[in-house]
């Protein structure tokens, strides 16, 4: 009796499940990495546009304007406030949060005017607010050219990616920098479902295989033991045994009819020596 | 039953004796007594017809 562990039919199927597992895994985290990086980059080249499209639209003269925490809710305020407003339009399930910023003499962000400055009727962000936490270094970037983050970034409000593009004057100087917030939610959402999916198709996989490695090892295991029993009962002097009918021409329906073989000559064999007792049959 | 099928071993033994016997059982996968019992039919005839050429 074969102990489980030495069995031909653990071994198949351990050997195949560890390969499938290796296969599967590394199939797994390179298709979800490769997607989670392509949505991310399709984020950011919506953020890039949006962020451009949308500082043209801003008139930097109108930042030269707005100084300090008393030049809030002045012309130049309102106006820029306005156009932020319409900018962001009915869009606001995908904009989060739009604004202007600039960044002072010691490299720290402020903003300019914000489209969500009013908290219930209440002035929440004033001009020249510091931006505590800010990603000065995207922000840096996006005061040269069109730019996004290049991974989500969480602030006090929440999980963002984010698209920054220059403002300029009428000079041509830079004036401040447009921020536009994509609410994350999506992103990971669609992230999540695909992960979700691949997951599931690959623990599908794994099973399905798995049942077919187990059904044709069963099977050949089954093919062998029933061979083996009849080459046991042949040692054993029965030899009004029959054989399995294998069905598959496989090396097991070789083996098949070659113990078929052995079967018919020790049985003509041992017929000789009981017809012919005296000669000894040989 | 087998009668024909049973001759080719007295033909095989009148070839080589014993072990022609012998190799004509490990062709047809059948003893004499197993052929003694199957039917002379052409399929076995013509079996044993091989493994006879074979020997």
């Amino acid at each position: 009796m074969v102990k489980w562990y030495n069995s031909l039919e653990t071994k198949l199927t351990v050997s195949f499940l560890v390969l499938i597992l290796l296969v599967s895994m590394s199939t797994f985290s390179f298709t979800v990495q490769e997607a989670k990086t392509a949505i991310t980059d399709q984020m950011k080249e919506e953020l890039i546009l949006s962020a451009n499209i949308m500082s043209s639209q801003v008139d930097g003269d109108l930042l030269n304007q707005i100084h300090g925490e008393g030049d809030t809710e002045n012309e130049a305020f309102m106006q820029v406030y306005k156009k932020l407003d319409e900018l962001r339009g009915d869009n606001t399930d995908i904009i989060t949060y739009l604004y202007v910023l600039r960044l002072d003499d010691e490299g720290k962000a402020r903003f300019i005017v914000d489209v969500d400055y009013l908290e219930d009727g209440v002035v929440d962000v004033y001009a020249d607010d510091l931006y505590e936490d800010a990603p000065i270094e995207d922000i840096e970037k996006g005061m040269v050219a069109p730019h996004a983050s290049d991974e989500p970034y969480t602030d006090e409000w929440g999980t963002f990616m984010t698209g920054y593009a220059p403002i300029y004057d009428s000079d041509g100087n830079v004036a401040g920098v447009l921020g536009v917030d994509f609410d994350i939610a999506t992103v990971k959402e669609k992230q999540d479902f695909l992960s979700s999916l691949v997951y599931y198709i690959l623990i599908g996989s794994i099973l399905a295989a798995t049942s077919v490695i187990l059904y044709f090892s069963r099977t050949i295991i089954k093919e062998l033991n029933s061979i083996t029993k009849v080459a046991n009962s042949i040692s054993n002097g029965e030899l009004n045994v029959d054989l399995p009918e294998i069905k598959s021409k496989s090396e097991i329906y070789e083996l098949n009819e070659g113990m078929r073989s052995v079967l018919a000559v020790v049985e003509f064999l041992t017929d000789e020596v009981e017809q012919n007792p005296n000669e000894g049959g040989v | 039953m087998g009668q024909k099928l049973v001759s080719y071993f007295a033909t095989a033994k009148a070839k080589g004796g014993l072990g022609a016997q012998v190799k004509l059982a490990a062709i047809t996968k059948m003893s004499s007594a197993k052929a003694a019992s199957e039917e002379d039919s052409p399929a076995n005839i013509a079996l044993f017809e091989k493994a006879i050429s074979m020997i």
